[in-house]
């Protein structure tokens, strides 16, 4: 392009010079047609601009990270001129097409479209802009380009990949499965819920029954096999989306496969977590359970205002949370407010593993790291590698 | 269709550059409508007789006889028409479609036969733009089109991309964009001289005006007249600098010298001139009304003496308080609200604005006519009568406060105080000028001869610094006049305002620019044109201006009426203003060739002969081709007559748009054609699939299945497409 831009400007510099010297139709006539030559090219620049249309589509009702899904796209030419160079980038920050390139241009000759059909291939959890980003389109005499971003972008929500683990490294299974919990015959139910039709009678709490006016049945947690407590920190470390996609990403896989592991092995979760500065709490114990914990997962979202503190703080109120088996504790950032949550669980002789995710290896970690396990998961790569 | 307008277009854009130049070479101005009629119907032929089949080059063959033959019997209805002229134009036509037809094909197909014409379209264009070769203006326009199409086209090929194998659709589709960038310029009327950029040259003139005029804002104003070393000393050697300073414009041609007048000087004290007496009488006005009273009031006729001019002074790269302006002002038109006159001469309210101009009306006078001289002995001042006459004749501004008889007197009393003081000549010197001035007949002569005197003197730039003992006039007379005998404009001005007023006469010190003018037109006054000069004041006509300084004259003067004017015309033409005589008609001026453009006359005949005529070679083909067709198949076996029945019901069902598809079996291909045209459409696809695979030759299908499929089809045909049933039927 550059260079007949400079053929064209030495012609046009030359033709000036011309018409300085020599009159006529012919020094006149080929300043015109030099002069015009740009113009008319950037004229038809604009009418492809005005006339060129483009459709793409995902059939896919949900997307899920790092599972391909069918993606068509069309260029078309309706008109009855050539479009001698389309050319169309796509979204690669976040996501990636099949066999399409970047660089490869199109010609759409007159009633013609282009039609391809490939896959989707998003790499992160999240709400984000996917396909064609921009579409540059070039002159047939190659003087110039007019890029011009997509008017109507697709946008896709993308759930989070679920990862099966068939183990957990240096986690003695046995020993969280069988161990039994810190229970006493007299310890008091530690919760009451509503009756639920198929509750074993036998559990109802006639007392609170009688006060609240509608049945209620004892949790007996000291009847139930030991849990996995997990807690995910939900405060977003970036308004960068580069930065923190990834991230959340991978602390909701991690979640998710963590969760699955346990659900797997029969050993119910319980998962807390803040969201919209409100604490939440599920608890994942059969499928049913996990597919809304899936969905809850994936709707999760993280927060740049979230405050650790109040958090932690709550969280080491939680008496029942030091009953648990193990507790997991998944963060991007392993802070002061961290160290003294992992403080005052082992101080109360309960496991804690901490996955901090992040490509950076955290070197200095505020507490003795022989009480508590530290696993550090990059944000890519394959998770059970990590696990 | 798309390959059949890109190999056209090819070729028409082709032959018409080669015929273009041709004839423009040949000094033809354009071709008739006829050679491009013929050329582009032999172009369209010749790309349409290599594109089609056999049939189909029958059938253009056909047609092109056809017209040989109706222009065969034209002929002979209308000679005056068909001349050789038209066959030859024919001929050359026809010619210059093939071989061009050839050149397109080999462009299409060779790039280096493409980047081959490429280079020599791009030669032609230059060597007519340097004018060696003269095509004709349309030629010229038709090869840039060529050009465009071939650099499109190259570069859709060299440009690495995804695309079809489509590239005459594609150039066909973008021709229209490319007409849009050579139609105007052909259509377009341009003229033969090289363009003048006057808008631009105009745009830069206001742009650096813009910015002088920034940078004017910021320089410092002066008093002096630019040129001179100082106000009003005479300092040792004159400081060189040609800095351009007035533009003066002037619309008379009467060859004469006009002094400027900046600065007027009374007091000198041996080394420098200064101004000590000063008065708000409109001295520059009282001047001209007694000049013009003196001359009215005279018997002498006023064009003889006197002549009205006009100039316009442009101030350039000057910032003055004075305005230079020639004595005896008549009027001063334009921004004349930023002058006043002052001491006798004009200046500014504040210093001049940035590129002031001003048309000044003046009165010259015949000063150097000899016989000026004696209408100087019978000068007298001007009475009331005469001065309000002449007031009122000159206009409102002559009759307002300050011009007034009064105000005359005072200002003639104002000059006797600032101009004459009393000199004391020294004693060799005032012999010298007694000798000289023995003959003189009145002051005015003694003027002259003055002046001539000084004028004999020696001029030099470069002198030496005036003695510190020089502290008077007359130390300086002393000085210049009997010691130093050489200088420049300031010391013999100086010398003569010294030897005036010793004498009696009023005289001042003038600075200001010297511009000698021959004819109409502007003169730049650069620094080197600053000069100074004595006036001398004589009642009844006002100051008069000398020219002491040795090598400089005034030159002015004009025949007075009472002279002969073969003798001494009033102006001379210059040699370059004469009329052109005109050109030697010897010799012819040849004319621009147009070929003549015949003229034909349109008859019925015309349309009906070519296309019976096609219409009989048509019929006489066909049914040749069919004899011949008919006795062929008579001697094939019945596998060969089974195989082009096959080959023929595969052509008739390519033509009703059911063809055999890409990737199809022929039993898919067979079921399709009993789903839409019936059963019996499909009876010899068995046989001919035996054929093909069977792989033996003894195999031989029932003959029958496929005449009954080729009834089937043709019957089909005939329902749907009649016309190429018909076709079918004759082919």
């Amino acid at each position: 392009m550059q260079r007949n831009r400079i053929i064209l400007a030495i012609l046009w510099l030359l033709s000036v010079a011309g018409i300085s010297f020599y009159g006529g139709p012919v020094s006149y006539g080929l300043f015109t047609v030099l002069t015009l030559i740009p113009v008319i090219s950037l004229l038809y620049l604009l009418l492809v601009f005005m006339r060129f249309k483009m459709y793409q589509e995902f059939t896919s009702p949900g997307i899920v990270c790092n599972h391909p899904v069918p993606f068509y796209f069309t260029l078309q030419n309706e008109d009855l001129f050539a479009f001698s160079g389309v050319r169309v980038t796509f979204h690669s920050d976040f996501s990636h097409i099949d066999g399409l390139s970047d660089r490869t241009e199109y010609e759409l000759l007159p009633h013609s479209r282009i039609k391809k059909e490939t896959n989707l291939l998003c790499h992160y959890r999240g709400e984000y802009e996917v396909g064609i980003r921009s579409v540059v389109l070039q002159d047939f005499f190659r003087l110039f380009r007019l890029t011009y971003q997509n008017r109507e972008p697709l946008k896709a929500i993308v759930k989070p990949d679920i990862i099966v683990l068939d183990q957990l490294e240096n986690l003695d299974m046995d020993s969280v499965s069988d161990r039994p919990a810190p229970h006493s015959a007299r310890s008091l139910d530690s919760t009451i819920r509503s009756y639920i039709p198929g509750d074993d009678i036998r559990r109802i709490h006639w007392k609170q029954t009688a006060r609240l006016g509608q049945l209620c049945v004892r949790n007996m947690t000291g009847e139930e096999k030991a849990g996995i407590g997990m807690i995910l920190n939900t405060r977003k470390i970036s308004e960068d989306p580069a930065v923190y996609l990834p991230s959340e990403n991978r602390i909701l896989e991690t979640a998710i496969a963590l969760t699955l592991f346990f659900k797997n092995k029969n050993i119910p979760v319980d998962l807390y977590w803040q969201e919209h500065e409100k604490p939440k709490q599920l608890c994942v114990d059969s499928a049913d359970a996990f597919s809304g914990f899936y969905d809850a997962m994936s709707a999760l979202s993280f927060d740049t205002d979230l405050s650790e503190e109040p958090f932690y703080e709550d969280l080491i109120l939680h008496q029942h949370l030091y009953q648990k088996q193990l507790l997991i504790l998944i963060t991007p950032d392993i802070n002061e407010e961290a160290a003294v949550f992992a403080q005052k669980v082992t101080d109360n002789d309960c496991d804690l593993m901490i996955c901090h995710i992040s490509d950076e290896e955290k070197k200095d970690l505020p507490f003795e790291k022989s009480t508590i396990t530290v696993r550090s998961i990059p944000t890519s790569g394959d998770l059970g590698k990590y696990l | 269709m798309a390959g059949f307008g890109y190999e056209l277009i090819y070729t028409f854009l082709t032959a018409l550059t080669v015929l273009f130049f041709d004839y423009g070479q040949a000094g033809y101005e354009k071709l008739s409508y006829t050679a491009l009629i013929f050329l582009f119907s032999f172009c369209c032929l010749t790309v349409w007789f290599f594109r089609l089949k056999q049939n189909g080059k029958l059938i253009v063959t056909g047609i092109l006889l056809a017209n040989i033959l109706t222009l065969r019997l034209l002929h002979i209805q209308q000679p005056s028409f068909f001349t050789p002229h038209i066959y030859l134009l024919l001929i050359e036509c026809f010619f210059t479609a093939a071989t061009s037809y050839i050149g397109a094909r080999l462009m299409i197909r060779f790039v280096r036969i493409r980047l081959l014409c490429i280079a020599c379209l791009f030669l032609l264009t230059v060597l007519s733009f340097i004018r060696m070769l003269t095509p004709i203006t349309t030629g010229f326009f038709t090869a840039l089109l060529l050009l465009l199409i071939l650099l499109s086209d190259e570069i859709r090929l060299r440009w690495d991309k995804e695309k079809e194998n489509a590239r005459s659709l594609h150039m066909i589709s973008l021709l229209p964009f490319l007409l849009l960038i050579i139609l105007p310029a052909a259509l377009l009327h341009f003229p033969d001289q090289p363009y003048d950029w006057k808008p631009f040259v105009a745009m830069w003139d206001h742009v650096t005006t813009a910015a002088g005029r920034i940078r004017f804002d910021f320089i410092p104003g002066d008093d002096a007249v630019i040129g001179f070393s100082d106000n009003g000393s005479l300092f040792s050697d004159l400081r060189s600098d040609e800095k351009e300073v007035l533009s003066v414009k002037t619309d008379f041609d009467l060859p004469c010298t006009l002094y400027l007048r900046g600065i007027v000087f009374d007091s000198f004290d041996g080394r420098k001139w200064t101004v000590k007496k000063t008065t708000s009488l409109p001295g520059a006005t009282l001047d001209t009304l007694e000049t013009l009273s003196g001359v009215s009031n005279s018997d002498v006729n006023p064009g003889d003496i006197i002549k009205n001019l006009d100039l316009n002074l442009t101030y350039l790269d000057n910032k003055s308080a004075y305005l230079f302006a020639p004595l005896k002002i008549n009027e001063l038109r334009g921004n004349t609200e930023k002058i006043l006159q002052k001491d006798g001469s004009y200046c500014f309210k504040r210093y001049n604005p940035y590129r002031f101009e001003i048309r000044e009306s003046f009165y010259i006078l015949n000063s150097d006519n000899p016989t000026f001289a004696s209408y100087m002995k019978n000068l007298s001042p001007p009475d009331a009568s005469a001065w309000k006459q002449t007031a009122q004749h000159l206009g409102t501004a002559y009759l307002k406060e300050g011009c007034r008889y009064e105000d005359y007197l005072q200002y003639r009393q104002f000059i006797e105080d600032a101009y004459t003081q009393k000199i004391d000549l020294p004693p060799a010197l005032e012999q010298e000028l007694s000798e000289l001035f023995k003959d003189a007949g009145s002051d005015y002569e003694k003027c002259k001869l003055l002046e001539e005197a000084l004028g004999k003197m020696d001029y030099s730039v470069s002198t030496d610094p005036i003695p510190d003992q020089v502290q008077s006039e007359s130390d300086f007379l002393s000085y210049f006049m009997l010691d130093g005998k050489k200088g420049y404009c300031s010391h013999f001005a100086t010398s003569f305002v010294l030897i005036a007023r010793s004498m009696g006469l009023p005289a001042r010190y003038v600075q200001g620019y010297r511009v000698k003018v021959n004819k109409k037109g502007t003169y730049t006054v650069n620094t080197g044109r600053a000069h100074a000069w004595p006036e001398v004041y004589f009642e009844g006509i006002g100051w008069i201006g000398f020219e002491p300084t040795p090598g400089h004259f005034a030159a002015t003067d004009w025949a007075m009426r009472n002279e002969s004017e073969t003798e001494k015309p009033e102006y001379s033409i210059p040699e370059y203003a004469r009329r052109q005589e005109a050109t030697d008609l010897s010799v012819p001026v040849p004319k621009p060739k147009t070929e003549k453009s015949p003229v034909f006359r349109f008859s019925k005949k015309m349309f009906f002969i070519p296309v019976v005529s096609l219409l009989l070679f048509l019929t006489m083909v066909a049914l040749a081709g069919k004899l011949y067709r008919m006795s062929t198949y008579r001697k094939m076996n019945d596998r060969q007559k089974y195989i082009c029945l096959s080959k023929e019901n595969l052509h008739i069902c390519d033509q009703l748009k059911l063809g055999i598809r890409q990737g199809e079996t022929l039993s898919e291909f067979a079921t399709r054609l009993e789903e839409s045209i019936g059963e019996n459409a499909r009876a010899f696809i068995p046989g001919y699939e035996m054929i093909l695979y069977g792989g033996s030759e003894s195999i031989l299908p029932d003959l029958s299945d496929a005449q009954q499929s080729r009834d089937a089809l043709l019957q089909y045909l005939k329902q749907k497409r009649r016309l190429q049933y018909l076709w079918q039927k004759l082919f």
